[in-house]
């Protein structure tokens, strides 16, 4: 099963509504509930990405009766240096998101913690694509 | 009760059904989307149902109810204790003492009284060794005070289930202490019954099928709205307690523990370690009953206040988000998460009578007065070189490290003769760095269980199909989310359709553009009449 969202850019009160919506989805199916947990850390940090560097996106996510995948689109300024990006603690969010709570350089490590694989492919002017997959692995 | 209606293992709202028109309301308010209308009247899904009481709250027309004990109930026993939540003290005037409110508690038929506060500062202790002394602990604990929450979490964020404190409510612990006193005193013929005074549904509920351990002490529970009345009234008999003389001051401090039988400060035997830390900041369990009070308290008992990070909650909508939040992995930087469901706390329960506004202006209001009868009774009892420094040097005294040397013993010596039935619980074991009796004599002892009410079917296959269904269904309704077909809105009313509990001829849109074809044919519809179906 295949579900899109628009994620809006630059509202911070929107942000996490597409990770919400799977949250539900995923219960609905009766996927166990540790997997719920690690997709919806693992999007709602896409999403929070998303919005405060990238002026917001595309958000794909297939549903398989034993994975789920995963893509976020966006068209914003890409990331100069992936290695770099992946550190924990290393951030270029704005001052605004800082205020917000957010830019503690932990996004991109949280959803590689939280995912069985995952690529992102970037070109600075055009966009990034992260793909993220989790396995369900029933008790 | 009427005969018919069974006590549920989930709630403890019921309905008049005479007074209620089927009209939605509470559908629409519903936070779990617990309630259905069907053939004009409001059902509650069991299993989804987090007894939050929201639709006792909404009812216009005052159909929803609590399920309460009655006065009659008390007959059978011969010893019938009250217990009193925090909460309970911010609904009557500050003017009416703790001893007049437990007084027009025995004239109701009560023969003794219990103050929950106490109780709810021995949790307040356990928690802040918890923190202290817990290995592995996650980030943030959520307090088990209300059972809503806990509810909530069941059903809807399965993976913070072990975030719970394992941690007994204070109720449970009163109802404990209760029995025990009760039955020390119960001649052969005497039967005990143990009865809460609460503020909400939930608390009702748990009274009668608890959540995380087995068995209750408690044997029935009174919704406090169904008691104001007449408390009040024997409240207003007696004389304003602004007229009291110092003397009965000093009798009720006695009561409290603060001060022997004879004028003396004594170790207290379950509020505090030491009578300076009492004159310092007072705390007396009370703040228990509004927004923060619980966070307060593990703060006062901590080794290192200065290192806990906690985060308060409350009202459903506020509550929900947190949740999220923390389920998303968005709030690891706190230690603690104090959870309520009611705006305020438990002062603003479904079940109580003035506004949460007042409840706790008035819960404020006492603790002040606390303070300062206890500095002036204590001035003038006291030696010279035995009375209460000032503030700061009391601080200074009960420093934090004291304070926690003497959790230790202080807990111990409440638990020495506790029930250590439940000693080898397997929960908060889990998060102790070195076993500790003391503290496993407060903890939960059943692991709390997911309810997986949200679940299509049990069979992935099936769920999606299921899911598949539902959104195609979705994609005819007019998604206005009028409520009208019973559901609170049209993704609901689809997936009570998949769930073959509604048909989409229950969306009055459908409905009407049916209608239509039948009388003016399939594609001759009325000028302007009907035609949303699918144009969505």
């Amino acid at each position: 099963m295949k579900y899109e969202y628009d994620v809006s850019g630059d509202d911070f009160s929107k942000a996490g509504t597409a990770s919400q919506d799977i949250k539900r989805k995923l219960q609905q199916l009766g996927v166990p509930v540790a997997t719920v947990k690690r997709t919806a850390i693992a999007m709602f940090e896409a999403e929070i990405n998303m919005v405060i560097h990238a002026h917001g996106g595309k958000a794909t996510v297939d549903i398989a009766e034993d994975r789920i995948s995963i893509v976020m689109e966006d068209h914003g300024p890409g990331i100069p240096d992936i290695e770099l990006a992946m550190q924990p603690g290393y951030s270029t969010a704005s001052a605004e998101a800082r205020d917000l709570g957010w830019g503690a350089g932990m996004g991109l490590p949280n959803m590689k913690r939280n995912s069985d694989f995952m690529n992102i492919e970037s070109t600075v002017g055009v966009g990034t694509k992260v793909t993220m997959e989790i396995h369900i692995q029933n008790a | 009760m009427p005969e018919e209606q069974f006590p549920s293992q989930f709630h403890s709202v019921h309905l008049h059904e005479d007074m209620c028109k089927g009209c939605t309301i509470c559908v629409t308010g519903c936070p779990a989307e617990a309630i259905r209308v069907r053939n004009g009247k409001a059902h509650i899904l069991e299993e989804r149902c987090i007894d939050c009481g929201e639709c006792i709250r909404h009812c216009p027309n005052k159909a929803k109810y609590s399920l309460s004990a009655d006065i009659k109930d008390l007959e059978p026993y011969t010893l019938k204790a009250a217990l009193i939540t925090p909460s309970i003290y911010g609904q009557f005037n500050v003017h009416y003492s703790k001893k007049q409110i437990h007084d027009a508690f025995k004239l109701l038929g009560f023969t003794d009284v219990f103050d929950v506060s106490e109780d709810a500062l021995r949790i307040s202790r356990a928690t802040s060794y918890l923190l202290s002394h817990g290995k592995n602990l996650p980030k943030p604990l959520i307090s088990s005070s209300c059972p809503t929450v806990i509810k909530l979490i069941e059903v809807r964020f399965p993976s913070l289930l072990d975030n719970i404190l394992p941690l007994l409510p204070p109720v449970e612990l009163t109802a404990r202490r209760a029995r025990k006193d009760l039955e020390s005193r119960a001649g052969p013929a005497d039967k005990t019954g143990i009865f809460l005074i609460s503020p909400c549904s939930a608390k009702i509920t748990v009274a009668r099928s608890p959540v995380g351990y087995d068995s209750t002490a408690i044997d029935g529970a009174f919704s406090f709205a169904s008691l104001y009345l007449p408390l009040v009234t024997e409240l207003r008999k007696m004389r304003s307690d602004e007229k009291k003389s110092v003397s009965e001051i000093a009798e009720e401090l006695k009561a409290l523990n603060f001060v022997s039988k004879d004028g003396k400060p004594v170790e207290s035997r379950i509020k505090l370690p030491e009578i300076s830390e009492y004159y310092s900041d007072a705390p007396d369990g009370l703040a228990w009953g509004r927004e923060s009070g619980e966070s307060e308290y593990a703060v006062h008992f901590l080794e290192h206040p200065e290192k806990f990070n906690w985060i308060t909650a409350c009202g459903i909508q506020q509550v929900i988000e947190t949740l999220e939040s923390i389920e998303d992995g968005q709030m690891s930087s706190y230690d603690f998460a104090e959870i309520d469901a009611c705006p305020g706390g438990c002062i603003n329960g479904p079940l109580m009578i003035k506004p949460g506004s007042e409840g706790l202006a008035v819960l404020r209001n006492r603790l002040r007065n606390r303070r300062v009868q206890a500095a002036d009774l204590a001035s003038r009892t006291l030696p010279e070189n035995e009375r209460p420094h000032s503030a700061e040097e009391a601080q200074n005294e009960a420093s934090p490290a004291v304070r926690n040397k003497t959790l230790a013993a202080t807990l111990a010596a409440e638990n020495a003769s506790e029930d250590r039935a439940n000693a080898a619980s397997p929960l908060l074991t889990d998060l102790l760095d070195e076993p500790d009796p003391d503290i496993e004599a407060l903890s939960f002892t059943k692991k709390i269980t997911p309810r997986p009410a949200r679940q299509l079917s049990g069979d992935f296959a099936t769920a999606r199909k299921m899911m598949q269904n539902m959104e195609d269904i979705i994609e005819q309704l007019p998604g206005l989310d009028c409520g009208s077909c019973g559901a609170p809105n049209c993704r609901a009313l689809a997936e009570d359709i998949v769930r073959h509990q509604a048909k989409l001829e229950d969306c009055v849109t459908i409905m009407k553009s049916r209608y239509e074809e039948l009388l003016f044919g399939k594609n001759n519809k009325a000028g302007g009449g009907g035609g949303t179906v699918g144009s969505r």
